[in-house]
């Protein structure tokens, strides 16, 4: 198989974001020809078919969380970190502020926030889809959530925005990520203090941590740190890449976009294919517990394994004409797209994302008539080997 | 109100547990657990969301 493969196949570092730029025909290679790679760069695994990724996602004893999620980054006291047991006693500390019922209770406020933002982009001759609607939404949402302080807001999704670059893998944790996670513990510690000396009766998510026990024990100080690094990294840059993302993709495909005007029933089933399309996650990694073969070679005890998403999503033993962009899509018959993983550690905030991404179609398709992209401005893409997305999609909106 | 789970049709999408994070969890070896069988009526919506989010059609309720 070794000769066999391209050239411009052979050696791929799979943490440098410039392999993950344009990376289908890349990725089809691997699902047809090569669906187990060893990186040797960075030591770890890669695999890419939908099967794959499932097997793995669900054999939660030989493939774990707690020895890290990025490559060659040790994991930190966060949820995402652990397995079993403890995980499903920290995830349920907050499961139920993500519930399809609590988002029916936030839907009001999301619509309003939405509703304003759409107002303020319209009394522009030119928007930036991603700073005034994409993200500002589900910052403002999760900072709700977590009731961070609005003139930090701007701040912390910066500092945010940085540190996720770090997750590309240990070379990336550049002294500006650095700065920015110093930036951010120090506007934990800051909100820490202010909830102590309000006697913790607030009802955001950092206080609900901070009042929690776990077999009669509270969460010690790096465990609250990391829950909120975690639900900041969650809440801000993947939801914001999608509404953009898919915005975007629907701008240059005036018939579908209409189709979401005619009948808005439509944009549920959008709001699937924007996710499995966009994929925000590239990867997360998992580490066996145990030698493990898969495709004739063997995964070996302590080794990585990084589940390839956007692959999956493309693989046409799942997906009828997978590269195709298809607000028709028939989920049932085809197969879940894997975006928000599978298992235990299911995307916490998936009813969220989903939500957010609904109400920006509805409210975009109903009062915008086209969104062109202005001359010599293009979209631009961030560059990451952790999240895919769009991080300016500058924009003229025509209203209807 | 009982839960019927069909073991069978369960992919281990999670949609469940998301919908219901009260009646559903995971055991360490990956498969899935129903913490009650029996749920109390308020939480109904939250089971019969569960119903409605798991692509399986693998839980429903029964009386």
């Amino acid at each position: 198989m070794e000769n066999k493969c391209p050239v411009k196949f052979q050696n791929i570092d799979f943490c440098a974001p410039s392999t993950h730029e344009n990376p289908y025909e890349m990725y089809d290679y691997f699902l047809e020809h090569e669906p187990l790679r060893f990186d040797e760069t960075n030591g770890v695994w890669e695999v890419f078919r939908y099967d794959d990724i499932v097997t793995i996602e669900r054999d939660t004893e030989t493939f774990i969380n707690g020895e890290g999620v990025r490559p060659n980054i040790p994991p930190d006291p966060g949820m995402i970190y652990q397995d079993g047991e403890v995980h499903n006693k920290q995830r349920a500390l907050v499961s139920s502020g993500f519930t399809p019922r609590q988002m029916r209770k936030m839907e009001d406020r999301a619509r309003e926030i939405v509703v304003d933002l759409v107002d303020k982009m319209l009394a522009k001759d030119e928007v930036d889809i991603v700073t005034d609607l994409a993200g500002a939404l589900p910052s403002q949402l999760i900072a709700d959530m977590l009731d961070i302080p609005q003139e930090k807001r701007e701040t912390v999704l910066n500092w945010i925005n940085l540190i996720m670059m770090g997750g590309c893998g240990p070379d990336y944790v550049t002294d500006e990520v650095n700065d920015a996670f110093a930036g951010f513990c120090d506007h934990h510690e800051e909100m820490h203090q202010r909830r102590l000396a309000a006697g913790c009766t607030g009802t955001d998510l950092l206080t609900i941590w901070m009042n929690a026990e776990i077999n009669g024990e509270k969460l010690d100080e790096s465990q609250l740190l990391f829950e909120h690094v975690l639900l900041n990294v969650g809440g801000a840059e993947t939801t914001r890449s999608a509404i953009a993302g898919g915005l975007e993709r629907l701008s240059n495909d005036q018939k579908q976009y209409d189709a979401l005007v005619d009948d808005p029933s439509l944009i549920p089933n959008a709001v699937e294919e924007i996710i499995r399309w966009v994929c925000p996650f590239i990867n997360m990694y998992r580490t066996a517990t145990r030698d493990y073969e898969m495709h004739g070679q063997v995964i070996k005890e302590g080794q990585q394994v990084g589940l390839t998403y956007p692959a999956a999503n493309r693989d046409p033993r799942h997906f009828k004409d997978p590269h195709t962009f298809n607000i028709f899509r028939d989920f049932s018959n085809e197969s879940k797209h894997l975006s928000f993983g599978l298992g235990p550690h299911f995307c916490l905030g998936a009813s969220l994302a989903r939500m957010e991404i609904r109400l920006s179609l509805e409210e975009m398709t109903q009062r915008v008539k086209r969104i062109r992209s202005p001359e010599g401005k293009p979209p631009v893409y961030v560059k990451s080997s952790f999240v895919r997305g769009l991080a300016s999609y500058p924009a003229i909106l025509e209203p209807r | 109100m009982k839960i019927v789970y069909d073991k069978d049709k369960c992919k281990l999408h999670a949609q469940c547990r998301g919908a219901a994070p009260e009646l559903f969890s995971f055991a360490p070896n990956g498969s899935l657990v129903i913490l009650d069988e029996n749920p109390p009526e308020e939480l109904r919506e939250a089971l019969q969301d569960a119903v409605d989010a798991c692509p399986e059609q693998a839980i429903s309720i029964g009386e």
